[in-house]
């Protein structure tokens, strides 16, 4: 399983969904390690097919994939049950990792 | 059927066919917006009512007669920030006539008192709503930071940019275009 987390410097939040992605590594006991990609700038961006940041890919595959029309450097936002965060919770993250493993 | 039949049946189906494509095309002015609200791309923006930073409040469906540009932010997201001197500046140059944008700040991932300080010191004159609960980001399905939101006199969107910085050039282009239609 390869598990990548992307992101850039400018949104501080990444490091928060990388402790969270941590802890749900953890307690699926998934042993694989996260590859930290930086993406640096617009053409990174359109080359990674950059969804903002921070965007988790298991096996390359966005666990909150969508389709857009540009890709470029930005904030994600996700819905949690405690409102719009700058990450996914640990219990979202665990949810999509295990339904990957069904 | 000869030759000479033949071309005349073709020049009347050729003539028949242009006149179908004139009187059949829809301008920009004619679209009409689906049904629903919807935060998408040709539909009627969802309606909303949230306070200013400056006092007062603004409702969406107010605005209807105006092009509305709907720009969502905080103000430690890097490319938002970038972006705001563009968005003032294409927003000073054609507010007078029918440019309305507001400057929607997540404010429950922000704070006020950076989005005013951040609003102010880029010299934002545009009104800067604050969107408390995330009710509106919620209901605009937001995922990324900025995102902005082109809508037409009639209340449909018809630009919806996820990411940034956009540049003056492009919000420009999208602005003028929505002013020049007919109401």
């Amino acid at each position: 399983m390869k598990i990548e987390l992307l992101y850039f410097d400018g949104c501080p939040s990444w490091e928060t969904g990388l402790k969270n992605l941590e802890s749900a590594l953890q307690e699926e006991g998934i042993t694989a390690s996260i590859h930290m990609i930086k993406v640096n700038d617009e053409e990174e961006a359109a080359q990674q097919k950059f969804l903002g940041s921070p965007s988790f890919r298991v096996d390359g595959r966005d666990l909150w994939h969508e389709e857009r029309e540009v890709y470029s450097l930005s904030c994600r936002v996700y819905v949690t049950p405690e409102g719009i965060k700058g990450y996914p919770t640990v219990d979202m993250l665990r949810d999509r990792l295990h339904s990957l493993a069904d | 059927m000869n030759n000479s039949r033949f071309a005349t049946w073709m020049t009347w189906a050729l003539i028949l066919g242009m006149i179908w494509t004139v009187i059949s095309r829809v301008s920009p002015a004619q679209l009409q917006a689906q049904t629903g609200s919807v935060p998408k791309e040709g539909f009627t923006a969802p309606d909303f009512t949230l306070s200013l930073l400056d006092g007062g409040e603004v409702t969406l469906s107010d605005l209807r007669g105006k092009v509305v540009l709907v720009n969502f932010w905080t103000s430690w997201c890097p490319p938002c920030r970038q972006e705001m001197p563009a968005i003032e500046s294409v927003y000073r140059s054609y507010k007078d006539i029918g440019l309305v944008v507001i400057g929607l700040n997540l404010t429950a991932q922000d704070s006020k008192q950076d989005a005013a300080a951040f609003a102010q010191g880029v010299g934002v004159t545009f009104p800067i709503a604050l969107d408390l609960d995330n009710s509106v980001s919620n209901l605009y399905r937001v995922t990324a930071l900025p995102t902005s939101f082109f809508i037409d006199r009639r209340g449909v969107i018809r630009s919806v940019i996820v990411g940034g910085p956009m540049s003056e050039a492009v919000i420009q282009s999208k602005v003028e275009g929505l002013l020049q239609e007919d109401q």
